[in-house]
């Protein structure tokens, strides 16, 4: 079975990375060069699609979004038949933990979709203030996430993720 | 000698007749210029966003799939296309964009904007 995974969150958390880490085929990619100073020198303004074959039954099409509001337009025809949702979120970084009401609400969280809050960019500095604001927030909006500190660059890590939405879905069913 | 953005949507618009709008937004969707024509009702940043998504997927699957280099972006509608090419401006990449009449030539827009986006690469528009 073919499943459909987003990868959302704030500009800059890591969603390009990730996919381009789990996924078993070369991925697209639709960066271009940041024109304004966001904090790094690439932003992603289409679609990253990477794919990963879990298992014999299951097979995973990977969806990064782009960070920025104004694409919303991508996420819309991404929102569609979703399996599951990531949400990363850039340790310290408010915006990005700001961020997490409005990407629940838009891609309907609430509506028992599997879903995982990963912590990224945590190895400088410890992310338990981050993970304490992202658990409060959770507890405001009315919805029980699992949260996680993961680096993207490391598939072990990232595989976690995988592995606990698959955990999330069997649990629901 | 400098132009403007508005004069070239005129000399534009004369020479095609009846375009809607014509964009210029970086490649991360930040307008740069936008001119539209009388009774156009239409968000600028809302067509750079989304001229910018639409180019990059184009771009990605030509080098991706086809395995060669992007040069333009159109969608055919009922009522007229838009055309997107790809271009540079004072250094950055960007994406030139044209919403066509009614009755488009798709020839002519090609063409013409073209020429426009190689024109660009060296330009400075006045503001006005």
């Amino acid at each position: 079975m073919h499943k459909k995974v987003a990868f959302i969150g704030s500009v800059g958390s890591g969603k390009t990375t990730i996919v381009e880490n789990l996924s078993n085929i070369d991925p697209l990619n639709t960066d271009v060069e940041a024109s304004e100073d966001i904090g790094k020198e690439m932003t992603t303004v289409g679609i990253d699609y990477g794919h990963i074959i879990l298992n014999d039954e299951i097979s995973l099409g990977l969806y990064g979004v782009p960070g920025q509001r104004k694409f919303s337009m991508v996420w819309n025809f991404v929102k569609t038949g979703l399996w599951a949702v990531v949400i990363l979120v850039k340790n310290n970084d408010a915006e990005s933990i700001d961020e997490l009401e409005h990407l629940i609400n838009y891609f309907e969280i609430k509506n028992g979709i599997p879903c995982v809050v990963a912590v990224t960019h945590s190895d400088a500095t410890s992310a338990d203030s981050t993970i304490q604001q992202i658990e409060q927030k959770l507890k405001v909006i009315g919805v029980n996430l699992p949260v996680y500190t993961i680096d993207p660059r490391k598939t072990e890590s990232s595989m976690l993720i995988m592995h606990t939405l698959i955990a999330l879905d069997e649990t629901q069913q | 000698m400098t132009t403007s953005f508005k004069n070239i949507f005129k000399n534009m618009d004369f020479k095609l007749q009846n375009i809607k709008a014509l964009n210029l937004t970086t490649a991360d969707g930040f307008t740069l210029f936008s001119e539209f024509s009388e009774g156009f009702n239409f968000e600028p940043n809302k067509l750079s966003a989304v001229t910018s998504s639409i180019t990059a997927l184009s771009q990605a699957a030509a080098k991706q799939i086809i395995k060669s280099g992007f040069k333009s972006t159109c969608i055919e509608t009922e009522s007229g296309v838009i055309f997107m090419v790809h271009t540079r401006y004072q250094n950055k990449n960007c994406i030139l964009s044209l919403i066509s009449g009614d009755d488009p030539n798709l020839g002519q827009i090609r063409y013409f904007l073209f020429n426009l986006a190689e024109y660009l690469k060296t330009a400075t528009l006045s503001a006005e």
